[in-house]
């Protein structure tokens, strides 16, 4: 047992590492989302529920993101035939899985904590935002997105398909959570929301992680074999 | 087997249809479309469903004719729905004015047409015996997926509810023919292309 | 006798019998054979040379014995994963990371004991010592292929699998590879070498086999074989099968 936890950490720490080192995912998941949060606050739309608009744009954002960093996952696995090398070494595929959901939901919380003030600053003119909460929920839909996004960037870059393709399947199979975490996100911002519908999000969302945490930990092993 | 199932769903299709336009006939007339949206919801729903069977199985087994039956699956249950969400907007026209809207119904329907989609370009752009895994996990993801999707449909703010609801006899009845009309044309369309499959790779082998 | 066991992929796990085969084992890519009931074993101390023109299928026989492919028939036996080193074209190393850290994170997932200076040693064996923190994508074709190698043989394994380990080295690099190729046979790991050239190996080898279009159509030991007219007429071969 502890052996696997030593081996899960260590590709998790490589992963980190090798990410410092070429900069390029968080900068190319950040950038792009600020401007297209700037974009929509220059537009001038009128901004009658701003706390349901700062959750969509987080929420897009955070999908695109996951995207961004599944792609690039399973991308820096497969240079220099590096995944062969953790294919023959006693590492098995859950640990591997576990490994590459930590780093991306690492990734994502990361560039949580950097997008929210943001958004607040550019939308919110108002603050009655419950934080504890809304660190909470920002953690769960990040589970969700890092548990979908491991083993579906795995899958299409595997399947030879062009990363292109992984939108095309990720963004479908994260609208369910997308629908409360809407909900969810409004509420901790201090929006119309009930706490009861923020309860119900919270207990919707802690359910499909712990479903597709474990289907992405089973199915992991079929997605890395080779034929 | 494939001709008795294509023939009893002509027959329930028919009876269906003459049921609910004459005595289970419901007003105003494009109302009705309701007995092809029903149906084809229930079907390509089913169609998830042997969908995730097929692909379990087919990690289980490695045996081609699960692969061939997850993939007839999902052709059946694109093709009800697309049909559920055409006669969806149609619907929303006639009771709301607006072609889409984002209803429970309306999302819930484009999701699991988005899935179906990605499961066919998935498989499309994949060759050899990988194709068959990874349409295999990628079956089980977006099955599985479904149930949530549902569930989730359900936080939208649906302010559109439906206007009526079903009073006759005749109307569950022809309702509930057309429904088993749709899952036998549904299962004919799902052996037809498992026989495809099968003549496809024996000829593929021989090369 | 060792107790074997088999794995979900019906391979079978030597514990410590050091003799691992492939027992007539066939792998197909579409319609393209990759191998076609090819035999082999590889006994421990010992190092096989598998030679043959491009496609003869001489990765494809690493990669099945590395447990990295499925056969479509026949069995392989191999030892546990933690015991196989494995060298191919690429160099299986993280391009960001040092050549002692990418070690390091091998070393790590094999749970290799910490030797002092265990990986400074392997370095300097192979004449990396003074590049070890230089990162991976810095290197040159060559010394890419030296840090491959140490990698491949971090675990001290049991059997270790070596896809053409001279293609882009020098004379000088090839010779520490050699040197360390004959001492992983001399603490008993069985060695399986790739390689279109065979002068490159003639001289260590202790056994040889030629592989064409996925057929081993030669197995001897090299005790057997009058090395200087086998490489003749290999070469031979290889001219007339281009």
């Amino acid at each position: 047992m502890k052996a696997k936890f030593f081996r899960t950490i260590s590709i998790l720490y490589k992963d980190l590492l090798c990410e410092l080192r070429s900069g390029q995912g968080i900068a190319v998941m950040i950038l792009p989302e600020i401007l297209i949060a700037g974009l929509f606050r220059i537009s001038g739309i009128t901004i009658t529920e701003p706390e349901r608009l700062v959750s969509c744009v987080l929420l897009v954002n955070l999908l695109f993101a996951g995207i961004l960093g599944g792609e690039r996952t399973a991308l820096s696995e497969h240079e220099n035939g590096c995944i062969n090398g953790l294919l023959v070494c006693p590492a098995k595929s859950e640990e591997i899985y576990f490994a590459k959901f930590g780093f991306n939901f690492l990734l994502l919380c990361l560039f949580g904590i950097i997008i929210v003030p943001i958004l607040a600053i550019l939308f919110l003119t108002e603050s009655n935002i419950h934080l504890l909460e809304l660190l909470f929920s920002i953690l769960l839909i990040n589970i969700a997105l890092g548990s979908v996004v491991t083993i579906l960037g795995f899958l299409v870059y595997r399947s030879g398909a062009g990363n292109s393709l992984l939108s095309v399947i990720f963004i479908p199979v994260m609208l369910p959570v997308f629908i409360p975490a809407v909900n969810l996100i409004t509420y901790c911002l201090g929006g119309g929301d009930t706490i009861d519908t923020g309860n119900k999000a919270v207990q919707f969302l802690v359910c499909f992680d712990i479903i597709f945490l474990t289907l992405g930990w089973l199915l992991f092993d079929f997605v890395l074999e080779e034929n | 087997m494939r001709k008795v199932l294509l023939i009893l769903s002509f027959i329930f299709l028919t009876g269906g249809w003459t049921i609910c336009l004459l005595p289970g006939r419901v007003e105003p007339a494009v109302r009705n479309i309701i007995y092809v949206h029903v149906p084809s919801a229930i079907t390509s729903l089913v169609c998830m469903v042997a969908v995730l069977i097929g692909s379990i199985q087919y990690l289980r087994t490695k045996k081609d004719k699960w692969d061939f039956f997850a993939a007839g699956s999902v052709e059946a249950g694109f093709i009800f729905a697309t049909v559920l969400n055409i006669t969806g907007c149609i619907f929303a026209k006639a009771e709301w004015e607006v072609w889409w809207t984002p209803s429970a119904r309306l999302v819930s329907s484009a999701t699991l047409w988005f899935l179906y989609t990605a499961y066919l370009i998935l498989r499309s752009n994949t060759a050899g015996k990988l194709r068959k895994k990874v349409c295999a996990v990628t079956g089980i993801i977006a099955s599985v997926d479904v149930p949530f999707v549902l569930i989730s449909a359900r936080f939208i703010r649906d302010i559109h509810q439906p206007g009526f609801s079903f009073e006759t006899g005749w109307q569950y009845s022809g309702l509930a023919m057309l429904i088993a009309g749709s899952l036998l044309l549904a299962s004919v369309w799902v052996l037809v292309r498992i026989r495809i499959f099968r003549i496809e790779s024996k000829i593929y082998d021989y090369k | 006798m060792n107790s074997r066991q088999t794995n979900k992929n019906n391979h079978t796990i030597s514990e410590s019998n050091g003799e691992y085969w492939a027992d007539n084992v066939s792998k197909y890519f579409g319609e393209q054979p990759g191998l076609v009931n090819v035999n082999l074993t590889l006994n421990k101390g010992q190092i096989h040379c598998v030679c043959g023109a491009n496609a003869a299928g001489k990765t494809t026989i690493v990669r099945v014995l590395a447990g990295l492919l499925k056969p479509d028939k026949g069995k392989i036996t191999q030892p546990e994963k933690k015991k196989t080193g494995l060298m191919l074209e690429y160099s299986m190393l993280y391009p960001k990371l040092s050549i002692a850290e990418n070690l390091r994170f091998y070393a790590g997932l094999y749970g290799v004991e910490k030797e002092k200076h265990y990986i400074d040693k392997l370095l300097e064996s192979l004449g990396l010592d003074d590049l070890k923190s230089e990162r991976i994508e810095v290197l040159s074709a060559g010394m890419q292929k030296r840090a491959s190698f140490a990698r491949a043989i971090i675990n001290k394994p049991e059997l270790v699998l070596l896809d053409e380990p001279f293609s882009g080295l020098d004379q000088q690099a090839a010779e520490k590879v050699k040197a360390n190729i004959k001492e992983l046979a001399g603490n008993k790991s069985a060695v399986l070498i790739t390689t279109h050239w065979i002068n490159q190996v003639i001289e260590f080898c202790d056994e040889f086999s030629v592989l064409d279009k996925g057929r081993l159509i030669m197995n001897e030991k090299a005790a057997n074989v009058d090395k200087q007219a086998f490489c003749r007429d290999y070469v031979f071969y290889a001219r007339r099968n281009g």
